[in-house]
């Protein structure tokens, strides 16, 4: 509870602070406006934390947000491998996609993205460029002012459609549509996407950008989009997905670095030690 | 190594739990389905009658069985008497069976009915181990049963089998010994006609035959020598009446004069004959015994000749001589009276020859009736023989013939080998089919195979990925990061457990409609428990 109300206070802070500078519409207003954090983990990027539910976070799996649920351990366990991985390789933009749909890489994409945040001095990014079926933002139940859309249409600024939510803190930003897109492959190829890439990639402290991308073997957005990203994970679901599956879209995949898979809905018992 | 397998083991609890639907569905489906085909079957009863084969109760060495066949043979053959097409429709008509099924043709129901009729042979072994299977087995008893749905219509139609069986079994066996008396009688009166024929011919034959029948022979052969006798007896005579005739012509000529020579030159004349006969007789007789030059021969033959000169001198002298002239009536009485005596003398000679000549004929007749009696004799003794074996087999085939009339008084009064119902048919309380225990054992058998076939084969087509073993290890490898369990929300938990509430609501409610459809339109629920306990017990 005290961590709420940290949050709901620190997001009103955040608020009286954006009032307090309204003007501010350069195309690149996110590295102007870094500034230090009063507690000294770094300049992050700048963006409200808007107010979550918990109970809507647990119907939609986003466990990391409740503490001590026994899941936590396998996304932290998911975390450590990624980071380690991507720092030693130096790659900063990673996309999650999976075989087919409802393997659960959405909920994945968000309980890591929590969790990666919950490093210290670890800022993340995570952008929804499921464009087709956007769900980040329902499944957080959040409803932001500005969406992805804006800052592709040129109409808000980057730092004006992140934005975080409260049990995230300020380490971890999101960047999401609400609404379905009708050519999502041109979006992903415009030039503004890539200014954004570029503005996340350049932003400091470095952040891990998670992209949450559709399924890799029903349409071409993953395949066009592969040369903006860094490397890949791959969500496949137990009892869904199966191993031909698995190894086309790896051949897919192949035009990237690939971390691996992240094997969701399994009912193996894992033995555990805590 | 120990981790490894109890995994493994976890993994196919695994496996089983996220099958059981695939395995309960077909199973279910399976036992509820084949349950029900099972207690809608129409009850079938069996009703039927133990009848023993009783074997002949008077000794076998008293009276004899006509009918001999072995009990097995004979029930076959009775079996297809009582079966036949006839006898079952108009069992069918009696009892109105089958009237459900009027669509149904004759032979089909004739069919139906062989069906539903049993013979069983109640056999025992006889000498076990002894020799082959079959053959030394001994029907003792048999049974014979009738399949309904109705109790009742099973016992009455079994009652009504067993009096058929007793009724053509009677008449089967006492038609077999009126049969065999009937051939046996033909055959006696067939024989004694042949017997009769052959007497006729017999006696036909000795009627024929009759002077040279074997027990003339010896009369024939006293009758030969007596004629023989009487010829030489005859010759004899001749002889006689030719000497007294010259003794009476030479008295005449002395009479008329005595000095005719000639009188005794004739009778002279007549005594050398006389000797050269005799002579000549010897002689002959002796030429078989001694040879031509033994010393009697010769003294015969010397003698033969003297009396021949003798002779020839004695009849040139009576050239001279002249015969009495009887004719001459100048004669005188003495001369009559010697011609008288003469005639007298030749026709008694004449008669004499006469008899001679028919008693040679009569001799002639005699030696071929001897000399036939042997050709006869044979086929006498032939015929003779043959009539003595028809005689014989008449006389076998008669004590056959009265031996078989006493065994068709046997069958008559059932005193032979017999059927006896030992057991007569009952109402049965239990129906031999269906076996429902035995059915509904194999109906969760099936359910048991098709769910396991079920829960299998979709476990065998499903390539999907099941742990994370599957993508880590094998063909295709690939880098597994982590493997997140399946993230059960508190609504999908309530939401199954209210499922659940309702699949049980409504696994009562089918079980409750289950029974109250069972009550109603298949058997009262307390019978049915009964009949259950009961199966159980068996």
């Amino acid at each position: 509870m005290e961590r709420i109300k940290e949050a709901i206070r620190l997001a009103k802070e955040h608020r009286q602070t954006q009032a307090l500078t309204p003007g501010s519409s350069s195309p690149m207003p996110v590295s102007a406006e870094q500034k230090p954090r009063p507690n000294g983990r770094g300049v992050a990027l700048d963006f409200d934390l808007l107010p979550t539910r918990k109970s809507h976070l647990a119907e939609n799996r986003i466990v990391v947000a409740s503490r001590g649920n026994p899941h936590i351990a396998a996304f932290d366990m998911l975390r450590t491998k990624v980071v380690l991985e991507m720092n030693a390789n130096g790659w900063q933009v990673a996309l999650m996609t999976s075989p087919t749909a409802g393997c659960g890489k959405t909920v994945s994409i968000i309980n890591l993205a929590l969790s990666i945040s919950r490093q210290p001095d670890q800022n993340v990014v995570l952008i929804d460029l499921d464009l087709r079926k956007p769900r980040v933002i329902s499944y957080i139940g959040v409803s932001p002012k500005y969406e992805l859309q804006d800052v592709l249409n040129g109409e808000v600024a980057l730092s004006q459609a992140l934005f975080g939510v409260d049990i995230g803190g300020p380490q971890l930003a999101f960047l999401a549509n609400k609404r379905p897109l009708e050519q999502p492959v041109e979006a992903l190829v415009s030039r503004q996407m890539q200014d954004i890439l570029a503005t996340l990639r350049s932003s400091m402290p470095r952040p891990i950008v998670l992209i949450d991308m559709p399924p890799v073997l029903m349409s071409d957005d993953v395949i066009a989009f592969l040369p903006q990203v860094d490397c890949c994970l791959l969500a496949v679901a137990e009892g869904q997905s199966t191993l031909k599956e698995i190894q086309n879209s790896e051949k897919l995949l192949s035009g990237t670095n690939q971390l691996g898979c992240v094997l969701t809905k399994s009912t193996e018992k894992v033995q555990t030690y805590y | 190594m120990d981790l490894v397998k109890r995994l493994d083991l976890l993994y196919f609890a695994q496996v089983a739990k996220r099958r059981l639907a695939f395995f309960l569905v077909p199973f279910l489906t399976f036992l509820v389905v084949g349950i029900g085909i099972i207690m809608v079957v129409p009850k079938v009863y069996n009703s039927s009658a133990k009848i023993l084969v009783e074997s002949q109760q008077i000794p076998d060495s008293f009276v004899k069985a006509t009918v001999t066949a072995m009990a097995a043979e004979r029930l076959e053959i009775l079996k297809q008497r009582v079966l036949t097409r006839e006898n079952l429709l108009n069992l069918v008509d009696k009892f109105s069976l089958f009237q459900n099924r009027k669509s149904v043709s004759k032979s089909e129901i004739v069919d139906l009915m062989r069906d539903r009729i049993n013979f069983e042979n109640l056999d025992i072994g006889l000498g076990a181990g002894k020799k082959g299977k079959g053959n030394d087995r001994l029907t003792v008893a048999f049974a014979v049963g009738f399949n309904s749905e109705s109790p009742t219509m099973a016992a009455k139609v079994a009652n009504e089998l067993v009096t058929i069986v007793l009724e053509e079994d009677a008449r089967n066996r006492t038609s077999a010994a009126s049969e065999t008396t009937k051939f046996l009688s033909r055959e006696a009166s067939r024989l004694a006609d042949e017997l009769s024929k052959m007497d006729a011919t017999l006696a036909d034959f000795k009627s024929k035959n009759s002077a040279m029948l074997p027990e003339k022979l010896q009369f024939s052969m006293a009758l030969l020598e007596r004629q023989n006798r009487e010829i030489e007896d005859l010759d004899r005579t001749i002889a006689n009446a030719a000497d007294q005739k010259r003794l009476i012509e030479l008295e005449a000529k002395i009479k008329q004069g005595t000095n005719d020579p000639g009188g005794a030159v004739v009778a002279s004349g007549s005594v050398l004959e006389q000797q050269l006969a005799k002579l000549q007789l010897a002689y002959t007789q002796n030429s078989a015994i001694y040879s031509e030059t033994h010393p009697e021969m010769r003294a015969l033959r010397t003698q033969i000749k003297t009396i021949q000169k003798q002779i020839a001198e004695a009849s040139a002298s009576a050239q001279d001589a002249k015969p009495i002239d009887t004719s001459n009536p100048n004669l005188s009485a003495d001369m009559q009276l010697a011609a008288e005596k003469l005639r007298t003398i030749d026709q008694s000679v004449e008669e004499a020859k006469k008899r001679q000549q028919d008693l040679a004929r009569a001799a002639e007749e005699t030696k071929k009736n001897i000399e036939g009696t042997a050709a006869v004799t044979a086929n006498l003794e032939s015929l003779l023989r043959r009539r003595a074996t028809l005689q014989a087999s008449s006389d076998e085939i008669e004590s056959k013939l009265s031996q078989a009339k006493l065994g068709e008084q046997l069958e008559e009064d059932q005193q032979a080998e017999r059927f006896s119902v030992i057991e007569a048919p009952v109402v049965p309380t239990e129906p031999v089919s269906p076996k429902r225990l035995q059915l509904v054992m194999l109906a969760f058998a099936a359910a048991l195979g098709a769910g396991g076939a079920s829960a299998f084969g979709t476990e065998f087509f499903d390539h999907t990925i099941r742990r994370g073993r599957n993508i880590t290890s094998g063909s295709h490898r690939t880098n597994l990061l982590v493997s997140v369990p399946y993230i059960k929300l508190e609504s999908e938990v309530k939401k199954r457990n209210l499922k659940a509430i309702y699949m049980l609501l409504l696994a009562i409610l089918a079980l409750a409609v289950g029974l109250l459809i069972i009550h109603l339109f298949i058997t009262p629920l307390d019978l049915f428990i009964y009949s259950v306990r009961s199966a159980l017990k068996i």
